[in-house]
């Protein structure tokens, strides 16, 4: 790496983001464990991991809210602890949950924040981010009138207006519906390019869709720092679920299934439910499919199961002591563990389902499936209406 | 001093947006018209003296200032809105600064309505009004809000719960008030008698009252503005570091 000799440390003019041997304790425990990595112009980021893995840390040194215990970062070439001013100037950061002041109107809030940011045509680029993530019909109203979609949309409009060269996002989907969900994508996506973009996500799909580099963190540490295919070839790895009536018996359906052909692996679950892994899932469904249906089998479900982030945490983990899991490779993502943790990919969609109400099926396979066509279980579609339903806001 | 600016139009705004400060204006009011009445009402002739009114308005101020100020860093602090604004290339001391100020613009609004109850007197009083004491009188108010609602703004740096920091200030201020009684009990001779009688808030505020502005009281109001406001401006950065 080349350096000016100022002593600054400012890489390559591409490298916007650098960060070295970055640590942070608090109190005797590391939420930050020596992390290094970089970041160039255009590039879209993503940390992924589960609450409390230090991804928030991350951003919040990134953004200057807190300094390191050890290691350095450069945002835009400004050390953030030493030359904390021009990196914050340098920055555009929406923390996690999107606080804003209540109190004050759309329009108000962002000319406020542009002022902080020294934003000379206030009036334009506060016009000009309301625009663009299509707030301009709400300008004037409360923050505190805003549905939780907008004001997500409102956080993301002041960690833009004034045009800084890296924009940081924790966590800028969470709570969205899947019409939000996928607007929100689809201007990061957009944003990518003129602006470096870190954000941290805990859904594997989503920082598929989005990210050109994905950094796998656990435990203050990265474990994977994967090229997006690599990550997404981990992601559907074949494991199928088969659900049958329950009248049959498990053992002997068990020891049938292990004969199909392309099946390599059975675990019978119990009460008509088997878990399998196999080589080429999808023709091996559609033979599993036939075969059942044909011995007169009630057929229930039959799924590919994708990887959740939790599976490949546990490969990518396995070989490490510190990984705070107590279940075996196998397990899912299931209810008791999703809501005990509440951070995992599938645990969140039911969440979110829940809070939202109507959302279940869109967010579920938003969510949870990169592409549609894997998930065989029949989802009545009803994203239809997220749109309208949202414009009119809760209070 | 942009930056400064806009904290503070912001904040002004937050103020008036809040009922906080309606409902401690109109029970202040309330409260301070009731004892002016009864103080007017009983004096036969009515004399036209600020000191009365100076010692009511301080007694008040104690309690109203911790309330007024008790908002600005600690529900910043709750709602995490604290981390936008210091994520945005504003310096800790143009935040303090700038919400102490709009508390400044608050308290002095609240006191300029007392002006009132002055023309009041001026009417009923006997013998007119001496105007020199009642300049200075409103000076050592306004010095008086200043040191107090930065006590006020150093505790709402404290905690991220509201009624802590007015209850943290309540205190605070309590005892920089009684500090001079305190002095009666080890005697003014000795040295922390008289010590404790000069850190003391309620006889530079009274001084103010006889119609001289003496540099030692003034000195003594700015010292403890700044002093609490510098303590605040720290305070928020050690949150950097927790």
């Amino acid at each position: 790496m080349t350096s000016p000799g100022n002593g600054d440390g400012n890489g390559s003019p591409e490298v916007m983001i650098d960060v070295r041997h970055l640590t942070r304790y608090y109190g005797p425990v590391p939420a930050l464990d020596d992390v290094s990595f970089q970041a160039r112009r255009g590039e879209i980021v993503g940390f992924l991991g589960p609450n409390g893995a230090g991804k928030t840390t991350a951003m919040r040194i990134l953004t200057g809210f807190m300094p390191p215990s050890a290691g350095q970062a450069l945002v835009a070439g400004y050390d953030v602890v030493e030359q904390s001013l021009q990196a914050r100037r340098a920055t555009g950061y929406l923390p996690e949950s999107a606080p804003l002041y209540a109190d004050m109107t759309v329009y108000g809030y962002l000319d406020f924040m542009a002022k902080l940011r020294g934003v000379a045509d206030r009036r334009d680029e506060v016009e000009r981010v309301m625009a663009r993530v299509s707030i301009d019909h709400r300008a004037d109203d409360l923050i505190s009138q805003l549905s939780k979609g907008l004001r997500q949309r409102v956080g993301i409009a002041q960690a833009l207006v004034h045009n800084p060269p890296v924009i940081i996002l924790d966590e800028p989907t969470i709570g969205l519906d899947p019409q939000q969900i996928r607007e929100v994508r689809g201007l990061v996506r957009e944003l990518g390019g003129d602006h470096t973009i870190i954000l941290s996500t805990h859904i594997l799909s989503e920082a598929e869709q989005i990210c050109d580099r994905v950094l796998i963190i656990n435990s203050g540490r990265i474990v994977a720092a994967d090229a997006l295919e690599r990550l997404a070839q981990r992601g559907h790895g074949g494991e199928i679920r088969l659900v049958v009536g329950a009248d049959v018996d498990d053992a002997a359906v068990g020891a049938w299934l292990t004969a199909v052909e392309g099946v390599t692996e059975v675990s019978v679950e119990g009460d008509g439910r088997f878990r399998l892994g196999a080589d080429r899932e999808r023709e091996t469904r559609a033979r599993i499919a036939g075969a059942v249906i044909q011995r007169g089998w009630q057929l229930y479900e039959l799924t590919a199961v994708e990887l959740t982030l939790e599976d490949i945490f546990l490969q990518v983990t396995a070989s490490e002591p510190a990984a705070p899991h107590g279940e075996g490779p196998g397990d899912g993502p299931d209810a008791d563990e999703a809501a005990e943790a509440g951070t995992w990919d599938d645990g969140l969609a039911e969440d979110e389902a829940a809070e939202a109400g109507t959302w279940d099926d869109g967010l579920d396979e938003d969510a949870a499936g990169g592409d549609g066509h894997e998930d065989d279980t029949a989802h009545p579609e009803t994203e239809g209406s997220a749109g309208d339903e949202e414009e009119d806001g809760d209070a | 001093m942009r930056n400064l600016m806009a904290i503070t139009q912001r904040e002004i705004g937050a103020t008036f947006a809040s009922p906080i400060f309606w409902v401690v204006s109109a029970g202040f009011l309330a409260f301070y018209g009731l004892v002016f009445a009864g103080y007017v009402g009983q004096a036969q002739p009515v004399q036209a003296s600020m000191r009365p009114l100076l010692q009511l308005i301080g007694t008040v101020l104690l309690f109203v200032t911790p309330i007024l100020s008790m908002r600005l860093l600690a529900e910043e602090q709750r709602s995490g809105t604290l981390e936008l604004l210091m994520t945005s290339p504003v310096q800790d001391w143009q935040v303090v600064t700038g919400k102490w100020l709009s508390a400044m613009v608050a308290v002095t609004l609240m006191m300029a309505l007392t002006l009132v109850h002055v023309l009041v007197m001026l009417s009923l009083a006997t013998a007119g009004m001496d105007f020199g004491p009642l300049f200075s009188s409103y000076l050592g108010i306004l010095l008086l809000g200043a040191a107090l609602l930065a006590v006020g703004t150093l505790t709402s740096a404290l905690t991220e719960n509201q009624v802590v920091a007015a209850f943290l200030g309540i205190m605070l201020v309590m005892v920089l008030w009684f500090l001079p009684f305190l002095a009666e009990v080890p005697g003014t001779q000795t040295a922390l008698g008289k010590a404790m009688a000069y850190t003391g808030l309620s006889e530079h505020y009274l001084n103010f009252g006889q119609g001289l502005i003496d540099s030692r009281d003034v000195v003594y109001f700015v010292t403890l503005t700044f002093g609490a406001l510098y303590l605040a401006a720290r305070v928020l950065e050690t949150r950097r570091w927790r």
